[in-house]
């Protein structure tokens, strides 16, 4: 066994996860190394050092002090943030749902091909068809408002698939801004 | 307080803490304040300013409890905050600090045998080897070792990837074994 090997074993070692049959391996490498054989020494001692290093007690009277400037501060909680995190999880799945339910609809004859070509989804897909009608017209509706929104860059279907997905994506990101700062640093 | 407090768990103490009277901060305080003291200390080693920082920590601990998500484990939330109070104090106190040049040196010929002796006597400690390493290799070295923590913990603790936790504290411990090596305390060791 090389060195390196050692080495690594070692820090196995450190960690208590060192196998058996490794632990047998590496005592027959520093019977023949001296310098692993230090270095196994030293990390040993660092090891009991750890373990018998005096257990640090806070003073005996901390609790007490500290409740007493606790009194002394008169701090008011913010009113609970249960609701707001409620709320965020509600504005969250909302705007997930949303955001899938628009790019499904615009990628929608992706979709049905797929799901046709399967087969499996043929009840499900004649059950849908109505709402697909439906939901044919209201994207045909929002794509045309993106369009005439988008009519000074292009008026390409492609582009405004693409300015959606930006925007949903900024979305996103907005809202994982929130989340973040909502959990925000101490 | 009616409840036999020490059979709640941390979550439904902070809970009651919020919600019910405020003293059952004492008890959530009781479970933790010597894991937060002994991390003080270990990065300021002055018992007084540990206390004091400890004192802080448990405070700044509760205005913010209720941002507490059970996410993590209670005492991991509340050694991060530890461990960033005491950096942030850190900054602070390095920043107020009078320039090198300005401080006038004592000579050490006043020191009691004692404080000699005491001094000599840790040198020899591992203490004194830790003190010398930079936080980013001790305290997870530290939490670790001493702390008992595992490198998850230790990773959500530091906000950093597990990889770069184990690759600390492997380094941390060559570090300390080097400086065992080089400095001769080996021999003192029976090495
Ligand atoms: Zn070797």
């Amino acid at each position: 066994m090389e060195c390196e090997k050692a080495s690594a074993l070692m820090m196995q070692y450190m960690d208590k996860t060192l196998s058996e049959a490794d632990a047998a391996k590496l005592n027959s490498h520093i019977k023949g190394c001296p310098v692993c054989k230090e270095e196994f020494m030293v990390y040993d001692k660092i090891l009991r050092e750890f373990e018998t290093m005096e257990v640090i007690s806070a003073p005996d009277d901390f609790c007490d002090t500290v409740m007493e400037k606790i009194r002394a501060l008169d701090f008011k909680r913010p009113a609970s943030t249960v609701k707001d995190s409620m709320l965020c999880v509600i504005w969250g799945v909302f705007s997930v749902l949303l955001g899938l339910g628009l790019l499904a609809s615009m990628y929608k004859d992706t979709v049905i091909e797929y799901l046709a070509s399967t087969g499996r989804f043929d009840l499900f897909l004649k059950t849908l068809a109505p709402v697909t009608e439906y939901v044919n017209l209201f994207t045909e509706g929002l794509t045309n408002t993106f369009t005439s929104l988008s009519s000074g860059l292009s008026a390409l279907v492609s582009p405004v698939r693409l300015t959606l997905l930006v925007i949903f994506a900024v979305l996103a990101g907005i809202q994982y801004v929130i989340y973040k700062k909502n959990k925000a640093e101490i | 307080m009616p409840v036999d407090v020490s059979k709640v768990s941390d979550f439904d103490l902070i809970q009651m803490c919020i919600n019910e009277d405020m003293n059952y901060f004492s008890e959530l305080m009781r479970r933790y304040k010597n894991l937060v003291f002994s991390v003080i200390l270990r990065m300021v080693n002055d018992k007084e300013e540990a206390n004091d920082l400890a004192q802080e920590v448990f405070i700044k601990v509760y205005k913010n409890l209720h941002k507490y998500y059970p996410e993590f484990k209670f005492s991991t939330w509340i050694i991060r905050i530890t461990t960033n109070h005491v950096i942030d104090f850190r900054r602070k106190k390095k920043q107020e600090s009078v320039p090198i040049e300005d401080v006038e040196y004592e000579l050490s010929s006043e020191e009691s045998p004692e404080a000699q002796y005491i001094r000599k006597e840790r040198d020899h400690s591992i203490n004194s080897l830790l003190e010398a390493l930079p936080d980013m290799y001790k305290i997870p070295i530290v939490l670790y070792h001493k702390e008992g923590l595992s490198y998850q913990e230790i990773s959500d603790i530091i906000k950093e990837p597990l990889s770069k936790v184990k690759n600390r504290i492997f380094r941390a411990r060559k570090m300390l074994k080097e400086s065992i090596i080089n400095t001769g305390v080996g021999e003192y060791y029976g090495v």
